[in-house]
């Protein structure tokens, strides 16, 4: 018996052990774009210009595991990745290396990441999406290093000194959107539908809200659920029994159910939400209850035809795998390495450095952002948020079950958005 | 009042999710005893494959890196195809679960069993984060769902069908189990397993049978509440915690309690929401989210004496404890060995070094509690948790300087462990651990979501420990991490420890091992089992707190999401998995299995295994608990083990002194 149980034991063990060297055997973090046969269409993706030589190495975060994950904003950096290595001769000459961390929106596995990546001596940081990031910027800071792009989830990577974020996702869309429900949809009351974390709170207590009673708008209904709620028709039918202009859907992961139930109970008020809203399986699970939802986003839809879309999808198509999910997040992650190489590709390996990779960005405005509004370093794009240099959003509508542009300039909230200090 | 009825309507939804995966928990408790906390996330599983035979056509399998679609169909299938298949998927999954995973734990002890279907639920959760990503899905109607009116209200007709549903089930449940043969069986194996088996019925036979059955209901409920309940691995998994409410108020006997209950906490949910805008006095965040907690922690405290218990051949033995010897040199020891791995360890290996040091005494308070004393705790992490957030509150706000801040915030979680420790006098084992799953579940919705409590987003800085002008913190100017930072974890952990050890060797700690073996007859030997019992809370709630400040100086920053319900159950399946009867077992999960421990770091840095961590602790949990529930530590303490022969060293370099023998004076021979 003993010698059973021990052999249970150590079974134990091996398997755990094993099932993690078998996996991680599969998987690989890294991502250095590779030159060789590349049979891409000039057309779309451009000449081909191969990097060579030692990569230049950039680090990143971003969540994979949890409760809340966002893998494509990886892949799309990979992707990217491979494109640049591939077409546009990577960093001066030299392929671009991510060195990644898996992280879990936990802070602890955010700062161990951060650390392992120091490992690895990254010559900047490549931002990604992770809710754990408060945990990483201390690390970051300490070892004197530049944060480039990326989804920025909390207030501390949007005001870390040393960095430049391309797009505001979280607070510059919701606020835009709440603009727009008082200025062109004239919305006089609104009811917020949010999701009662730290996430979903703070967006819908410091940003919607506010910015919305700054534009004009008297009466707000603020009704909270749960993030594991297991039927939100309640909230819903709260929120219309508020008789609001606008019913404002700040619950990503609630939202089909949301919607769905909208539509049940005879909903009549304007509906507005936020880009997981708009995603197809949402707007498919929503059951037609997503049609004339509107929302905000920092960048170009991907079926809007531009030279930068047609380059998004078709370098998306060769590098990533096809489940990628093609949302915002994935763009602005694509976005993050296209305007990184724009700023650095003539550099030299000798002219990475913090203060240099900063001023290539800081210095000068209306930088080229790719599929976005361009960009300015300033710190005065985004109030609250110091390393926002893009506040602007594009308004677009569901419509026959897909989104189109509602208001094809990009625009920002503007004063209306002004956070407490 | 119309808006009032609306709401109960609009409830019945909730409720008819609660009352479904009630009445399978109940099924499985009166069959096998154990309470499955895997539940929930065999109905999220069910319902992914439902969802993707209806969109794809493609089946999904339980497993990762292999191919997990098996396309069965070139296009989406039709509603009755697709659940036909689901049905027969869950009941085949729910089978084999029971063959592998519960059925050779059918007389385990309490502990053993919950770490099992944790292990279950962690692994199922993990697959399908890694298969199917966390965003959510909504599915088409399984139900007619067109508006009805009533009372000049409208809403979605879905709600009375799933109501009728919940209705028909119970109803033949209670019919089945009250009247028919196979009922009777169940009834009687549950209430005297030897009896039904000199009477020709095999428990284990009736057992799988209705393990079958409730998974074949956990199936169908998934399916059925998916229009309704957003899919996603994480939130249907957790929908077990209110299930496991409303199956408590029926004390997992009756059916027709069970679904009533699942019922009436839904409605009162949504009455809630109705009041929250009336009586604007009340929270506006949290509280219907904390009501099935509250439910259950008030019914465990009714009704516990109450709770049917099972009859079987014997109680399930406990996982091995250790006895420390010589704790005092061994702490040296260990102090030692460890300041030289904090100095030859650099970079991100000498910070996981020290986040395992941390991880250590935070196993170590369940060590204390679940090894020593038996007492199951689900929400150790959010002692943890509450500690680190009054430190930086103490320390930060109030300026109180270190280590009293340290010490207060650690005392200031004490009071939350007794009240915790409460529910503990009156239930034990398994409901015991609903309770603290409940609790972790309850602070997460109303403390770790309360923004002014917490710093929202942006979480709570912690300033770094200074004592007497010496920076004790992990930062030092550039350097990061600093060895002082890892010599004071050290000093306070190996503190703890030795602490810990001699409680163990102490007559309290005899004590506390008495009420973990028979409380009745612990109690009748003249231990106070309440007084002790509460004690083991306290001292474990105040460890736990000193792990927590510890983890929060380590951060810099503590935010809620470190202290989710869901890292509690990986500190207990790591804590389990290494040894949860020795300290030995709290070094090992620190140092080995934490996930951002040093063992972990290492394979990490070298073959990048973060997103797998929970898959293989969960896996790891179930195996440990099927073969060997003693865990790693006992392997290695056994007779041929590396322990021993440690010891052995320790005391070849160290001798014992041995008490000087006293001369005896040979007796005086009489005078001839």
């Amino acid at each position: 018996m003993a010698i059973k149980m021990r052999f249970a034991a150590k079974a134990a063990i091996v398997l755990a052990l094993g099932v993690s060297v078998a996996l991680a055997g599969c998987t690989s973090t890294t991502s250095t774009g590779s030159p060789q046969g590349v049979k891409g269409k000039v057309g779309t993706l451009g000449t081909p210009d191969a990097a060579k030589g030692s990569p230049v190495v950039f680090g990143v975060l971003n969540l994979q595991s949890g409760p809340v994950t966002f893998p494509e904003v990886l892949l799309a950096e990979q992707a990217a990745v491979s494109y640049v290595n591939a077409y546009k001769g990577g960093i001066g000459g030299h392929p671009i290396k991510l060195v990644s961390c898996s992280t879990d929106g936990s802070p602890a596995t955010s700062a161990q990441c951060a650390n392992q990546i120091l490992d690895q001596h990254p010559v900047a940081i490549l931002g990604a999406a992770d809710t754990g990031a408060p945990g990483a910027i201390p690390v970051w800071q300490r070892a004197g290093l530049a944060y480039l792009g990326g989804v920025p989830f909390t207030p501390v990577e949007q005001n870390y000194k040393n960095a430049v974020i391309f797009s505001s996702v979280s607070t510059a869309d919701n606020a835009a959107a709440s603009v727009y429900a008082a200025k062109q949809l004239g919305a006089k009351s609104a009811a917020v539908i949010y999701t009662s974390d730290t996430q979903g709170t703070s967006v819908a207590v410091n940003v919607i809200e506010p910015t919305m009673k700054n534009a004009g708008i008297t009466k707000i209904t603020p009704i909270s659920i749960a993030p594991t709620a297991s039927d939100v028709s309640s909230a819903v039918a709260t929120a219309m029994g508020a008789k609001p202009d606008v019913i404002y859907i700040n619950a990503p992961a609630a939202c089909p159910n949301i919607l769905s139930s909208l539509k049940q109970l005879g909903n009549t008020a304007k509906i507005m939400g936020i880009d997981p809203c708009t995603s197809p399986p949402a707007i498919k699970g929503a059951n037609g209850g997503a049609e004339g939802l509107y929302f905000a986003s920092p960048v170009l839809d991907p079926s809007a035809n531009t030279a930068d879309t047609k380059l998004y999808l078709a370098a998306l198509k060769k590098y990533a795998p096809a489940s990628i999910a093609l949302d915002s997040l994935a763009a602005i992650g694509f976005q993050s390495v296209m305007d990184v190489q724009s700023a650095l590709g003539k550099f030299t390996t000798a002219d990475l450095t913090e203060s240099k990779i900063l001023a290539a960005f800081t210095s000068g405005s209306n930088h080229t952002n790719f599929m976005g509004h361009p960009y300015t370093c300033d710190g005065n794009q985004l109030p609250g948020a110091t390393a926002v240099c893009n506040a602007y959003e594009q308004i677009r509508v569901v419509k026959n079950g897909a989104p189109t542009v509602a208001q094809k300039a990009f625009v920002t909230a503007g004063q209306y958005y002004a956070p407490k200090s | 009042m119309s808006d009032f009825l609306l709401f109960l309507l609009l409830g019945l939804g909730a409720g008819a999710v609660y009352a479904l995966l009630g009445l399978g928990l109940v099924l499985k408790y009166r069959s096998t005893g154990v309470i499955d906390f895997a539940h929930g996330a065999i109905a999220m599983w069910s319902a992914y494959v439902f969802v993707n035979l209806r969109s794809t056509g493609a089946l999904e399998l339980p497993w990762i890196v292999l191919p997990h679609e098996f396309q069965v169909s070139s296009v989406g299938m039709d509603v009755l195809p697709a659940l036909g298949i689901t049905l027969v998927y869950g009941t085949a999954l729910g089978l084999l679960l029971f063959v592998l995973i519960y059925r050779p734990l059918l007389r385990a002890a309490p502990l053993t069993k919950v770490c099992a279907s944790v292990g279950v639920m962690l692994a199922f959760e993990a697959i399908a984060v890694l298969n199917f990503g966390t965003t959510s899905l909504a599915g088409q109607p399984v139900l007619p769902s067109d508006p009805i009116f009533i009372a000049g209200i409208a809403f979605p007709s879905d709600r009375i069908y799933l109501t009728l549903i919940v209705v028909v089930v119970t109803a033949v449940l209670a019919f089945v189990y009250h009247w028919t043969r196979f009922g009777l069986a169940t009834r009687a194996s549950a209430e005297n397993e030897i009896g039904a088996s000199l009477l020709g019925i095999s428990p284990t036979v009736i057992a799988g049978r209705n393990w079958v059955i409730a998974s074949l209901l956990a199936a169908g409920s998934g399916v059925l509440i998916t229009p309704i309940s957003s899919l996603d691995p994480t939130s249907y998994t957790l929908f077990v915690v209110p299930a496991l409410g409303v199956a408590l108020i029926g004390r997992f006997q009756s059916f027709w309690w069970t679904a009533g209950a699942g019922l009436v906490l839904g409605i009162a949910q949504s009455e809630l929401v109705k009041l929250q805008t009336i009586w604007t006095w009340l929270p506006q965040q949290g509280l219907s989210d904390g009501l099935p907690f509250l439910i259950i922690l008030i019914a465990m405290t009714l009704s516990a004496r109450r709770l049917g218990a099972r009859g079987g051949p014997g109680i399930g033995r406990n996982p091995s404890l250790g006895r420390p010897t010589r704790p005092l040199l061994t702490s040296i020891i260990v102090f030692v060995i460890g300041v030289v791995v904090v100095i030859v360890l650099q970079g991100s290996l000498r910070a996981a070094f020290e986040a395992s040091v941390i991880t250590i005494c935070i196993c170590l308070s369940l060590v204390l509690l679940s090894g020593f004393i038996g007492q199951v705790s689900l929400a150790q992490m959010s002692f943890v948790g509450f500690g680190a957030f009054i430190l930086s509150h103490l320390g930060d706000d109030a300026g109180i300087p270190f280590p009293f801040s340290l010490i207060l915030a650690a005392l200031c979680v004490v009071p939350i462990g007794i009240l915790i420790g409460l529910p503990a006098l009156r239930v034990r084992g398994v409901s015991l651990a609903v309770v603290t799953l409940a609790t972790a579940a309850a602070m997460d919705a109303l403390v770790f979501s309360n923004v002014p409590f917490t710093g929202g987003l942006g979480g709570r800085r912690v300033g770094q420990p200074n004592l007497f002008g010496l920076n004790l913190g992990i930062s030092n100017g550039n350097v990061y991490p600093t060895i002082t930072f890892g010599i004071f974890v050290l000093v306070v952990v190996v503190f703890v420890g030795y602490c810990v050890a001699r409680l163990r060797t102490s007559a309290t700690g005899r004590m506390m091992i008495a009420i973990r073996s028979n409380e009745r007859a612990a109690a009748y030997i003249g231990i106070k089992v309440a007084p002790a019992k509460l004690f083991a809370f306290a001292i474990s709630a105040f460890i736990a707190g000193i792990g927590g400040g510890l983890l929060a100086y380590d951060e810099g920053t503590v935010s809620s999401g470190s202290f989710a319900v869901f890292t509690s159950l990986t500190v207990l399946a790591i804590t389990y998995v290494a040894g949860i009867g020795r300290i030995a077992g709290a070094v090992i999960a620190g140092i080995m299995f934490s996930s951002n421990g040093l063992f972990v770091s290492f394979l990490d840095n070298l073959i990048h295994v973060g997103q797998y961590q929970m898959i293989v602790a969960g896996v790891a949990l179930a195996i440990t608990a099927i073969g060997n529930p003693n865990g790693v530590a006992h392997e290695m303490v056994g007779d041929k083990g590396l322990a021993p022969r440690l010891v052995r060293l320790r005391d070849r370099v160290f001798p014992a002194r041995r008490p000087k023998p006293v001369p005896v004076t040979p007796p005086v021979p009489a005078a001839k």
